[in-house]
């Protein structure tokens, strides 16, 4: 799953690492799902919870990665200090 | 059935008749078009690079998702919710490898999410454990597909020039490693290309499921830019999905991917330096 074409272009320091804008993309799609799911939740309509399983299949595993990507952000940073 | 239905008395069931075929049709398009985004936005990551490929897969994540809720219940629904799975994979395979994180580590992060997404996807389509292969394998069977999946990793390893993930000499690491590379690469791979993917394909074009899910295993596989592996990929794809098919169960495919990305990435290359 992780191929040449990624490995290869990773960050290589804690900077370019901050300046990557995938891991900032990724938070910025999470919001707007939970936004979204908000949205649906307070519509309270049998259309709306249809869409709140659909929005779950990415909210929850986005999430995960997301909680991995903070981890390995602070993992980085944290030696700078 | 609408040439014999047209030509008999029974008129309205010629027209039922035409009116499922058309829909079908109508299903086979939207599927079709559905698997050119997907493709298109793999094209994109390996031409475009990184940054616009995972842009690219987070719009489409975006555009199947939606899809998927207007199109609940049908199998275009069924399939644009099974198919988000797959931009899911690959902005989580961008965002999350580091290079300050040992390379085993990557497998765990990025397949348990994959997991979760594929059960929750294989839950919304309506589709419970055992219709997607999660039951009790034969055991014979099991253990030679383990065996077949050894010798295929020797030849994978060969392929790709493999050198070892585990960083150091460690047992526990070595240990926590292969963990990592049996659920994260083996069992995410296996649930959503032989179990959610080739279940949904065969519910849409019966018979050609094997082919549809050996297609998008592939695919996903264009970015290790190896022609020999991808080829190799494409023909494991296709005996993990006849296995598949002919036992019912994930299991067997399982041990043979399992075996074959352990031996490949811990085993061959440690022995054969």
């Amino acid at each position: 799953m992780v191929d040449a074409q990624i490995a290869s272009h990773l960050p290589g320091t804690p900077l370019q690492s901050l300046a990557f804008p995938v891991d900032g993309w990724v938070a910025g799609f999470l919001i707007a799902l939970l936004c979204i799911r908000l949205l649906l939740t307070a519509a309270k309509s049998p259309t709306a919870r249809t869409g709140l399983r659909v929005i779950d299949v990415a909210v929850v595993p986005l999430f995960i990665g997301f909680a991995a990507i903070v981890y390995g952000r602070i993992q980085e940073i944290l030696p700078l200090g | 059935l609408a040439d014999r239905a047209g030509a008999g008395p029974w008129p309205r069931l010629a027209r039922l008749a035409r009116i499922e075929s058309r829909a079908r049709a109508v299903t086979l398009v939207r599927v079709a078009g559905m698997l050119a985004v997907v493709g298109l936005a793999e094209a994109t990551f390996l031409l475009a690079g990184l940054v616009t490929g995972a842009l690219a897969a987070l719009a489409v994540l975006a555009v199947l998702l939606a899809l998927a809720g207007v199109h609940r219940g049908l199998p275009e629904g069924r399939a644009a919710i099974a198919l988000s799975v797959l931009p899911l994979l690959r902005v989580l395979s961008i965002s999350l490898p580091s290079i300050l994180v040992p390379q085993w580590i990557w497998h765990a992060e990025i397949g348990i999410p994959v997991i979760v997404a594929t059960a929750l996807a294989a839950r919304l389509a309506g589709l419970g454990a055992s219709e997607i292969g999660v039951r009790r394998p034969e055991a014979l069977e099991t253990i030679v597909a383990a065996g077949a999946g050894l010798l295929l990793g020797l030849v994978a390893a060969r392929i790709t020039d493999a050198v070892t993930i585990v960083s150091d000499r460690s047992i526990l690491t070595a240990a926590l490693a292969s963990l990592a590379v049996i659920i994260g690469a083996a069992a995410a791979e296996e649930l959503l290309f032989r179990g959610l993917l080739l279940r949904v394909a065969e519910g849409i074009v019966a018979g050609s499921g094997i082919a549809a899910s050996a297609l998008l295993s592939t695919l996903m596989y264009v970015a290790t830019l190896n022609p020999r592996y991808i080829v190799f990929i494409a023909a494991v794809s296709l005996v993990l999905g006849v296995i598949t098919r002919r036992s019912g169960s994930l299991g067997p495919a399982l041990a043979c991917h399992a075996t074959l990305v352990w031996s490949q990435l811990i085993l061959w290359p440690a022995l054969l330096g």
